[in-house]
């Protein structure tokens, strides 16, 4: 799947473009919006948002790496939303800015997703999500702006992580 | 439960939580698009009306500007004049107003990623700035005869200036962030000068139009009770810790010892952190391959048989024992040797699933050689590098969070305040840098 070829055609208001950039994208940008959230619903909104988003502003992006643009926007929303949310706001911090907290760990399935959400910090977990919603390491590390090596050293110690919970 | 069954289960968790209907984003879509065009139309009804209503005031809009432009000059004159006698303009640091620093020399540390010693003398002019870790020597690299002799304030807003242009704050980081602490040569902490620092970043990333904040750190009572025991401030305590812990993680001998606590600088603990970069590299392209082993385990093992597969994971432990690149190299010549044959057909391995863990494994043994150049760059290269990365943001502004920039600012301090040491530790953890790992 060329993305930037589908760049132009959802530029050129090409719906069928932009429903088969949903089909391949929507698990990654709704994992990348539930790994900063931890809340299934917020993360559901979000992902919507970002949609529309990458559909309003399409003919602004130029140039390569169009997956990278829809993902940072996805971050970006996550972000804010969280920003926006006083309820509860620990910070933690990454030189590409995860933030945790700010709603209820909420999935409607899933123990191990659920665990997930609850136990790992933000960058183990957004490795995790992204990893498992099919992005290759070498992308997640640029996406994330940390070493290949350091995505395939901090997935592994996650999923130990989830092992041990989960065992016990 | 096996890490490979839990993969399992999360993608089909995964699937299930995510949301399939396209056609409410469509339909969002198209009412976006549908309020955009209305507002569109208003607004060039406005500009329609204002035009008409601007050329009516232009005439009367003359007189009022010059006058207005008189009174401002006039009041400027005045001010300039007892901001003169109040000393705002001597070279001592005073303008800005800005508190003039106690009078005793010391040194501030800034930590952004970058970390650097700013010393200054009793006039509050800096007599020299040292880069602490490999991105702090690339941050000063080549402007360091010019910070001498110049107020520490200049110094703080041109080293402002070289975070934005290397891009170690930027408009699109929304974290941007310097911790800030200083101290008198006699080891006490200097408030005002700390506070001086910090206010000025503070300053500057609202100029410039970033969200950033600048902090000093909170102090762990229990950190300073057991620092007080040693007779060191609590920063260089925690800084000590830092060192002692990624010492026993590494399973390497430590360089400071107990008597040294109270003698050693700051700079002196910086080095021995950097000195052990190689380690924490080999450390986590060890942990990487057992890592990789163990996600495949189920399909390697019945592939291979329990033998073979053993003889890979042992081979896999031996890495964990090195303590260079050499050896790592050394050690990992087998573990590619072996995989190669069973490409080849040895034992009657599925040869897709070998030649994938195989170039797992030359990916993540990539990473780690590219890790090492990195780490051995001369600073010129690295700086010219970072420059050019950069050339292209560098005059960007973030977008104005809710309230303007300072006032996130005061939202965020604390949490940054609180947080800072799970920051720090992803610094060091890692090397902060993009690249691109090649892959066999």
């Amino acid at each position: 799947m060329n993305f930037d070829k589908l760049a132009i055609k959802i530029a050129e208001r090409d719906k069928s473009a932009f429903e088969l950039l949903y089909e391949q994208t929507r698990r990654l940008v709704f994992s990348v919006c539930l790994g900063v959230v931890k809340n299934q619903s917020v993360a559901e909104e979000l992902t919507q948002e970002t949609f529309v988003t990458v559909w309003q502003q399409s003919e602004k992006f130029r140039g390569k790496g169009y997956k990278t643009w829809i993902l940072t926007i996805a971050k970006n929303k996550s972000l804010n939303a969280l920003k926006k949310n006083r309820r509860e706001t620990p910070f933690d911090f990454f030189e590409n800015e995860s933030v945790g907290g700010g709603y209820e760990v909420d999935v409607d399935t899933g123990i191990v997703l659920k665990t997930a959400l609850n136990s790992l910090n933000d960058e183990e977990r957004q490795i995790v999500l992204m990893r498992t919603a099919g992005m290759k390491a070498k992308e997640i590390a640029q996406a994330l702006g940390v070493p290949r090596g350091t995505v395939s050293w901090k997935y592994t110690e996650a999923l130990k992580k989830l092992k041990k919970l989960l065992e016990e | 439960m096996r890490k490979s069954r839990i993969e399992k289960q999360l993608k089909n968790e995964l699937r299930q939580a995510t949301p399939t209907a396209f056609d409410e984003i469509w339909n969002k879509c198209e009412e976006v698009s549908a309020e955009k065009e209305k507002e569109y139309v208003v607004e060039l009804e406005k500009v329609a009306v204002g035009v008409e209503n601007e050329t009516r005031k232009a005439g009367g809009k003359r007189t009022f500007a010059t006058l207005t432009a008189l009174f401002l000059a006039m009041v400027l004159a005045i001010v300039a004049v007892w901001g003169a006698t109040a000393g705002w303009f001597k070279k001592d640091g005073g303008g800005n107003g800005i508190d003039k620093p106690t009078m005793s020399k010391g040194y501030f540390i800034l930590d952004i990623n970058p970390s650097l010693e700013v010393d200054y003398d009793e006039n509050g002019n800096v007599s020299e700035v040292v880069g602490l870790n490999a991105d702090g020597k690339v941050l000063i690299y080549g402007m360091e005869e010019a910070f001498v002799g110049k107020p520490y304030t200049q110094v703080v807003d041109l080293l402002f200036e070289r975070c934005v242009r290397l891009g170690y704050f930027s408009a699109e980081n929304t974290t941007n962030a310097v911790l800030v602490s200083a101290t008198k040569d006699v080891g006490e902490k200097d408030e005002v000068m700390t506070e001086n620092v910090r206010k000025r970043f503070a300053e500057l990333f609202v100029e410039k139009k970033l969200c950033g904040v600048a902090i000093t750190g909170k102090e762990d009572p229990s950190l300073k009770a057991e620092a007080d025991k040693y007779g060191v401030d609590s920063q260089k305590y925690a800084l000590i810790q830092e060192y002692l812990a990624l010492v026993e993680k590494l399973g390497v001998e430590s360089e400071i010892d107990q008597e040294d606590y109270a003698e050693i600088s700051i700079r002196e603990i910086y080095e021995a952190l950097e000195e052990l970069e190689e380690f924490k590299i080999g450390d986590s392209v060890s942990d990487s391959i057992e890592g990789l082993l163990e996600e495949m385990e189920d399909a390697l093992e019945q592939e291979l048989g329990e033998d073979v597969f053993e003889e890979l994971e042992e081979l896999a432990e031996e890495l964990e024992k090195a303590k260079s690149f050499e050896e790592l190299n050394t050690i990992a010549e087998p573990l590619l040797d072996l995989l190669q044959r069973l490409e080849l057909g040895a034992y009657g391995a599925d040869k897709e699933m070998i030649r994938m863990t195989q170039d797992e494994v030359r990916a993540i043994l990539n990473g780690m050689q590219a890790d090492k150049e990195n780490l051995h760059k001369p600073t010129e290269e690295a700086f010219k590098e970072r420059e050019e990365k950069h050339k292209d943001n560098y005059d960007k502004e973030a977008e104005e969070p809710e309230g303007g920039f300072e006032a996130w600012q005061e939202e965020n301090r604390e949490h940054f305040e609180e947080n800072w040491n799970d920051k720090k530790e992803n610094w060091q953890g890692h090397q902060k840098h993009q690249r691109e790992t090649p892959v066999r």
